[in-house]
């Protein structure tokens, strides 16, 4: 389904990808771990569109993106949750998911959303309140819900887990899971490596911008950088 | 006398808060301060008096003006704003005063610098309410601008694109994961923006005459009260031309009307040292 061959991707001289290789299949769920600035957003953000590669090519169902603009690779059925969710604070839970439907016919918007805040009952009840005065994880879940009201194909997905608690981690990655289940395709980095390397049949290691291993969720878990860096 | 100069007030009230508008949409998705926007102002009342002068009717002549003026706006920031996306603001800044000169002296070549005056069907009539006499073309830009007003409130609030611009001006990257052309975000903000603004020159063109440079001060009042309504706050920016207006007119009367544009000024730089973030304030609460 996507393809992404040798990109690397610079900030001015800095270089925060170096010649990164990966694939995602449909219907797969792939993680991808590493430290902090190892380049895991700056992938996403390639793979987006919000950054562009300096070398390489990102296929996505064999077309080359790396020229696609964001919002059309939204309508071509791929979205990001960014890391630090971003919602639009000062617009109502209800209109954040409407907008998530811009793409959608007028008519189909609302009853979207309906759909989508059905794993999300908190959303529902607080579908007139600002979303900046959501909590962090609630917050996190309007951004998910959001994302879904186009139902994307592929879900790239940063960080789901910063900045919940225990509890609330584990909620996140249910509503997640039971949208792999529903058949979305998805991209995951989490801080949280041992949840990430769970959640995924397969899974890539970033360090410093390069592609330090990859390996199914089994093969990561013995792997020996892993146990080292991220396990403990 | 009282009421004499609160309608006084009100009218130049609502020219000034036309204005604001442009300003503080503007400043929402771009984060600058457009100072071309006071030519867009003369742009469209230009236009306007130019119909007329080809006879065309005047509803036709007015909204050809209006029409402009988005035109004009939409241009701006095609031709030059969008190709200063990630340039410093103060380059940005820079060149809006350009535009702004570049334009003054484009009409100044074209139309010349005698002042005229547009016509209206109203300028020479009058309402009698009570003992009061009230010039109807007064009636006639109090009427458009709650009109105008209450437009842009359902467009800013009950449409999809209303609610495009308004998340744009939250986050802008993020409105492009929504699958919005943020660009197209922008070009439409300019276009209302801009209409809204040259509507506010046609309707003080049959009053305070049309010349190349009459965007100056209307574009200096305007953005005054973009600034007392807390820039980015639209309906702050309605009540803060309002209440602009209303508070020159009295100074204007009972002070003496050579102290008008002082007073303006002196507000101005009263909230920029005591409020910086306006009367009426922006909130921007965002948990990380
Ligand atoms: N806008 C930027 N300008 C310059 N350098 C940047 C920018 N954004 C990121 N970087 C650098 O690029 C590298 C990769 O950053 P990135 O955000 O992709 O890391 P990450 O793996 O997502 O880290 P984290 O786990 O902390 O989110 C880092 O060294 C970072 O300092
Ligand atoms: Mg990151």
């Amino acid at each position: 389904m996507l393809r992404v061959q040798n990109i690397s991707t610079y900030y001015g001289q800095i270089c925060a990808l170096d010649n990164v290789s990966l694939k995602i299949e449909e219907n797969e769920a792939v993680s991808v771990i590493g430290a902090n600035g190892a380049g895991k957003s700056t992938l996403l953000k390639t793979i987006i569109g919000e950054l562009r590669p300096k070398s390489g090519d990102i296929l996505l169902n064999g077309q080359s993106i790396i020229h696609e603009k964001t919002f059309k690779l939204v309508s071509r059925g791929m979205t990001l949750v960014p890391e630090g969710r971003h919602v639009f604070p000062l617009l109502s839970v209800w209109d954040n998911l409407i907008l998530g439907g811009y793409t959608l016919p007028a008519k189909e918007r609302q009853q979207r959303a309906e759909e989508v805040t059905e794993p999300f009952p908190i959303l529902r009840d607080r579908k007139n309140q600002l979303a900046g005065l959501l909590s962090g994880g609630e917050q996190q879940m309007l951004a998910i819900a959001r994302a879904m009201m186009t139902a994307p194909k592929l879900l790239l997905l940063d960080e789901p887990s910063m900045g919940l608690s225990p509890k609330l981690v584990l909620e996140v990655y249910d509503k997640i899971t039971e949208l792999h289940m529903q058949g979305t395709t998805i991209l995951l980095v989490d801080q949280n490596a041992e949840m990430a390397i769970d959640f995924c049949s397969r899974g890539y290691v970033l360090m410093a911008g390069r592609l330090a291993g990859a390996g199914t969720k089994e093969e990561l878990k013995q792997s020996e950088i892993v146990q080292r860096s991220y396990l403990g | 006398m009282f009421f004499d100069q609160l309608i006084n007030g009100i009218v130049l009230g609502s020219i000034y808060a036309l204005m604001a508008i442009g300003y503080t949409m503007v400043w929402n998705v771009l984060r600058f301060i457009n100072f071309a926007h006071g030519e867009v102002y003369m742009g469209g009342a230009f236009v306007s008096l130019y119909l007329l002068l080809l006879d065309t009717p005047i509803w036709l002549a007015y909204l050809g003006g209006v029409l402009a003026g988005a035109l004009l706006g939409y241009l701006m920031e095609k031709a030059v704003y969008m190709r200063m996306r990630n340039a410093p603001k103060l380059n940005l800044l820079i060149a809006a005063i350009g535009i702004s000169i570049f334009l003054q002296n484009l009409a100044q070549y074209i139309w010349g610098a005698t002042p005229e005056r547009l016509t209206s069907p109203f300028l020479y009539k009058n309402i009698q309410i009570g003992d009061m006499m009230i010039n109807q073309h007064y009636i006639f830009i109090i009427i458009l601008t709650i009109l105008v007003m209450m437009v842009l409130e359902l467009f800013m609030n009950r449409t999809i694109m209303g609610k495009a611009v308004q998340a744009a001006s939250q986050n802008i990257s993020a409105t492009q994961l929504m699958g919005i052309n943020a660009n197209k975000v922008i070009s439409v903000t300019f276009a209302i923006g801009s209409a809204v603004g040259a509507l506010a020159g046609i309707l003080v063109g049959p009053v305070f005459l049309v010349y190349p440079t009459m965007g100056i001060f209307a574009g200096l009042k305007g953005f005054t009260a973009s600034v007392m309504g807390g820039m980015g706050n639209i309906p702050g920016a309605m009540v803060a031309g309002l209440l602009l207006g209303i508070i020159e007119s009295f100074a204007a009367g009972f002070i003496s009307s050579g102290y008008r544009d002082a007073v303006a000024m002196v507000i101005l730089l009263f909230i920029l040292l005591v409020r910086p973030q306006g009367i009426f304030g922006k909130i921007i609460q965002q948990k990380v």
